[in-house]
């Protein structure tokens, strides 16, 4: 795939259109317009229904600003986005569970193919915790991972997995559009 | 520290995959029972965070009312309006959406002429959403007795006590230390293959083996140890170096 995600933004600039119009603007293939499409969609720079394409507001002020737009991993919406990844079903497990240990998460999700699922899902339990998701629960488990947790009423926000950017420190939640900065100090990888 | 899978677990897996695949689009019920502690909810809760599923756990005051603000506050849906309004507003949003609905603590669904789970009924007719039914042993014939209801269950998964294959494997992914053969087998007869008694037989063996500064806990190490507690009849349940364990041992 070639990615031309600007010039994709700019052919949306006067108004809907559909694939093949937006692929004989640009000189590009139908397939390459819709891999295009599909990272922007993700974004939210894009909104598509049924073929048919138009810009978001955010993707008239990304347009406006003239930024350049990456096919790369979508500040902090991938876990939203990737539905099977460990920490989307972590999330999903939270939700199910009154209460749970990393240990529990691990006992429950993991198939033995993760890499460092200990480190990935402490993390995020971490960075949860740090944004204020959890309540932690006054019986420990024993062990190493013994610390337990308790998703609160208010921390249940809805399907959407919040996504952890670790890079950046922050938590973005896709149910609720809140950010909060919880830093990168603490959420180094412990096992 | 890892998922096992079990006996109990394959033959879930298979039964959900037919019901994925059934005919009848209305059928899409599945009924899943058992004793308590031997794994329903673990398995189920696995496979629902796997497919994506709503997972509601039934209260013993739910009413048809309440199911439906249950169901459209784990779907990320405002619970408000009229039932009938807010039992549209579900179908509209979650039919078609393939999107399984798991209902766990099942029998709470059973009182006043199984009304709660009429509603579940017609939802499932309705938005052909497959739903898991998670009950205890008695729930088959409770809900045999509603017809209706019966005739929509596609799949029945009975779950049997772990087997001592399956214990094994539990005690080599969970425990800290070393378990000999026998011993495993020795946690299979303690806890009559039920899962919840293997955990807390295990987190025991775990304590004496820190205690005792050991890496590898084999029967005669613990023989006479209570390991577990029989409540039914009030006696503990110790460690035996049995012919049998032995013998299968090697």
């Amino acid at each position: 795939m070639t990615w031309r995600g600007l010039s994709v933004l700019a052919a949306l600039r006067d108004g809907p259109k559909l694939t093949r119009q937006i692929a004989a603007d640009l000189g590009m293939s139908s397939a390459n317009t819709r891999a295009n499409l599909a990272p922007l969609a993700a974004r939210g720079l894009v909104r598509s229904r049924e073929g048919c394409h138009q810009l978001t507001r955010e993707g008239l002020e990304v347009l406006a600003a003239g930024r350049e737009v990456t096919s790369g991993p979508g500040m902090g919406k991938a876990v939203t986005h990737h539905r099977g990844t460990l920490r989307a079903r972590a999330w999903r497990a939270m939700r199910i569970r009154d209460a749970f240990s990393l240990d529990d998460l691990m006992l429950l999700l993991c198939d033995g193919g993760e890499k460092d699922a200990a480190g990935n899902l402490g993390g995020y339990i971490r960075a949860l915790a740090a944004a204020g998701y959890f309540a932690p629960m006054r019986r420990q488990h024993v062990g190493r991972h013994g610390e337990r947790w308790r998703l609160t009423l208010a921390g249940n926000t809805g399907p959407e997995a919040p996504a952890w950017n670790k890079a950046r420190g922050v938590v973005i939640d896709q149910n609720t559009g809140r950010t909060f900065a919880i830093g990168r100090r603490h959420f180094a990888a412990r096992r | 520290m890892r998922f096992v899978k079990t006996e109990n677990y394959v033959r879930f897996s298979q039964a959900a995959h037919a019901v994925e695949q059934r005919g009848a689009a209305e059928a899409g019920m599945m009924l899943v029972y058992g004793l308590p502690g031997s794994g329903k909810s673990h398995v189920v809760s696995n496979w629902a965070t796997k497919v994506g599923a709503l997972y509601l756990r039934a209260n013993v005051d739910w009413t048809p009312r309440y199911f439906l603000v249950e169901l459209a506050k784990v779907a990320g849906i405002d619970p408000y309006g009229p039932s009938s309004q807010l039992f549209s507003v579900l179908r509209d949003r979650l039919a078609g959406s393939l999107t399984p609905l798991v209902i766990d603590e099942a029998e709470f669904t059973l009182p006043n002429n199984a009304a709660v789970l009429e509603k579940i009924r017609d939802f499932s007719d309705r938005s052909e959403m497959t739903v898991v039914l998670v009950g205890m042993e008695r729930i088959r014939s409770k809900v045999a007795r509603y017809q209706q209801i019966f005739s929509r269950i596609a799949q029945v998964v009975e779950f049997k006590p772990a087997s001592p294959v399956d214990v094994g494997h539990v005690c080599d992914e969970l425990a800290e230390i070393e378990m000999t053969q026998a011993l495993k087998l020795e946690v299979h007869r303690l806890s009559s293959g039920r899962m919840r008694e293997v955990l807390n037989i295990i987190a025991n063996i775990e304590r004496i083996a820190e205690t005792n500064g050991l890496k590898q806990v084999d029967v005669g190490q613990l023989e006479g140890t209570v390991l577990s507690y029989n409540w039914e009849t009030c006696t503990p349940r110790t460690v035996r170096r049995s012919a049998k364990s032995t013998a299968r041992a090697h």
